[in-house]
């Protein structure tokens, strides 16, 4: 057997194969090398690697080669520390990179030792290792940017929080020292009222009416905005709360009116839910106090307070509390507009009010992580919903206005 | 046989010289000028032999394999924990470690310095053997320390030559071992060799 047939058993190998003689001269170069490097048998057999490649046999890859001549272990040339020991080509003219390892081999007959150089080709992989690379290059890049838009976000959120914060503290601030000067005006004009009024003629009286009307107004719109900048400056912390019970106290305060309409407050059996006491009551006196005064005009109004689970298993659960009436209802596209700050849809001379309480109430709910809607039927009715969380997120904030309500004493009309 | 004081010296010399080789191969490769060194030697029995491994530190270890047969029959293993494989490799290509944690490209890397490594410490030893020994290709793999040692663990009564070896790349010390495995007799042939050469000097 001669040693080309010997080795001719490596030819159809998916590998570049050669082996090279002591002295480095080429006796076998296999089908995939001449593929990859362009060069036929009969370029190359006889003729000694360093004349085929010079630039390659540079002394650490010939004395390698020669130590495994020599009877030393297979050495072993990566692609990551060399590209290509034998220069390969891709299809396109461009270099193909290869793991190489140099063994060595007897030759068939004489024995002689001889080197086997197999030249595995890995482009494809560290092509793939080359993606990988840019990927993990772009997506950290994409992710840094992400982080600083988030931080910006962050930033943001945290400055449009203390700006609200403030704004809040304001209203809180104004409404509250506001208040004063109106218990002031309101009692001097009592007190003119009360013991001037011989001395006043009808005119006077009627322009004093005025201011006393005036005055009132006033004094209930401070008291809503004081209210409403109270659901986050006077938060407390959630506890149990007997909706049933809360139905009972808005009962008791709205006793006047319901005597007065002779009005009703029906309500199913009502659970106990977790909410700030003082908030929850706000937010259904609100919205009963609502579905009595907007009532049609001689009609008893009935209000309803009902509550259901949601249960949705896609969704936290929850608590849906509504409240239904049978007053005079609303255009339905103007469900949104409702809960807005100051927004009335009815005039002031029907139905008094500052167009506070909705928001308010919207303010509440959502404190608590709800949400709050309505719909209605002109002449119909009005149904406000409320889905309410099982566990609202922790709402336990200290009150953040420093000044307290300081109770003005009532003015006393100076005699003297 | 028993192993002299001179055995000991003599074996050290011989990894040295060979370590030291593999350090001029490698300085002309890559970028990155190394230096190595060989801290001890030592001669195990298979259950100090995985002492030694617990030791070196992490859970992964890579380990490039090269085995041989012929007038004596065994396996040079260059063992890194994964942590210090992942920095070696880092260092000498340039890469950051994300990349390199990447099987194919720890594996080449790696397989080259410890064929590097193994081939000029088996030249040394075999020197003085003045025998022929077959060797097989390289192979790495790395994979969880308890599993290398059962799949090194010889049934039959081996040696193990450890050489614990230092690579400082950028002034940062990296540590790999060496492990020589022979069966008991190919060891001793291995000291009958030094004690002939000794006699001969």
């Amino acid at each position: 057997m001669t040693s080309r047939a010997h080795y001719d058993l490596l030819d159809p190998l998916p590998v570049g194969a050669c082996v090279v003689d002591a002295n480095l001269c080429v006796v076998f170069w296999n089908s995939p090398l001449v593929d990859w490097t362009r060069k036929r048998p009969e370029q190359v057999l006889g003729k000694r690697l360093d004349e085929l490649y010079p630039e390659l046999f540079e002394s650490r890859f010939l004395r390698r080669v020669s130590a495994v001549l020599a009877g030393a272990p297979p050495a072993f040339f990566s692609a990551q520390l060399h590209g290509s020991v034998i220069p390969i080509l891709l299809p396109n003219g461009a270099a193909r990179k290869s793991n190489t390892t140099v063994s060595l081999v007897k030759h068939a007959r004489t024995e002689a030792p001889e080197a086997l150089i197999v030249v595995e080709d890995v482009t494809n992989m560290m092509a793939r290792i080359e993606a990988y690379e840019a990927m993990r290059v772009r997506a950290n890049s994409e992710l840094e940017e992400r982080r600083k838009a988030e931080k910006r976000l962050h930033d943001l959120a945290n400055e449009l929080q203390r700006s609200n914060r403030e704004l809040d503290d304001f209203a809180s601030v104004v409404a509250h020292d506001l208040q004063a000067p109106i218990r002031h005006v309101m009692s001097w004009s009592e007190v003119l009222l009360d013991e001037y009024a011989s001395t006043l003629n009808p005119a006077a009286r009627k322009c004093l009416d005025h201011i006393t009307r005036s005055a009132e107004s006033m004094r209930r719109l401070v008291k809503d905005v004081l209210d409403y900048s109270r659901v986050t400056t006077r938060a407390r912390a959630s506890s149990g709360v007997s909706l049933s019970d809360v139905v009972d106290e808005t009962e008791r305060t709205l006793w006047p009116v319901l005597k007065e309409s002779g009005g009703r407050i029906e309500r199913d059996p009502l659970p106990v839910i977790k909410g700030d006491p003082t908030q929850l009551r706000q937010l259904i006196l609100n919205l009963v106090g609502n579905g009595l005064k907007f009532r049609k005009p001689g009609v008893p109004p009935v209000v309803r307070v009902s509550t259901s689970r949601l249960d949705d298993p896609a969704d936290e659960p929850a608590w849906q509390i509504e409240v239904s009436d049978n007053g005079i209802g609303f255009e339905p596209r103007h469900a949104d507009q409702i809960f807005q700050m100051c927004r009335r849809l009815h005039s002031g001379s029907r139905y008094e009010g500052s167009g506070v309480g909705l928001a308010v109430c919207r303010r509440i709910v959502e404190r608590h992580g709800g949400h709050i809607g309505a719909d209605a039927v002109p002449d119909v009715g009005a149904r406000f919903w409320i889905r309410w969380p099982l566990e609202p997120p922790d709402v336990n904030q200290a009150p953040r206005s420093d000044h307290p309500d300081r109770a003005q004493p009532r003015p006393r009309a100076s005699t003297g | 046989m028993s192993l002299s004081a001179d055995h000991r010296d003599a074996l050290k010399e011989l990894v040295n010289i060979g370590v030291g080789r593999a350090a001029a191969e490698l300085n002309e490769m890559l970028a990155s000028p190394i230096e190595l060194s060989v801290p001890s030697v030592d001669v195990l029995t298979p259950d100090t032999f995985s002492r030694s491994f617990d030791e070196s530190g992490g859970e992964t270890v890579s380990l490039v394999q090269l085995p041989f047969e012929g007038a004596f029959t065994g396996r040079a293993l260059l063992a890194f924990p994964s942590e210090s494989a992942t920095k070696l490799v880092c260092l000498l290509m340039g890469e950051d470690a994300d990349t390199v944690t990447l099987d194919n490209v720890r594996a080449g890397t790696l397989t080259e310095v410890g064929n590097i490594l193994l081939n000029s410490v088996m030249g040394s030893i075999t020197n003085v053997l003045a025998a022929e020994v077959h060797y097989r290709v390289p192979s790495f793999y790395e994979d969880h320390k308890n599993r290398i040692l059962s799949l090194e663990r010889d049934p039959t009564n081996t040696t193990v030559m450890a050489a614990r070896t230092t690579f400082c790349v950028r002034d940062l010390a990296i540590e790999g071992h060496i492990h020589l495995v022979f069966a008991v007799e190919a060891f001793d042939a291995l000291l009958l060799a030094i004690d002939r050469a000794s006699a001969a000097a």
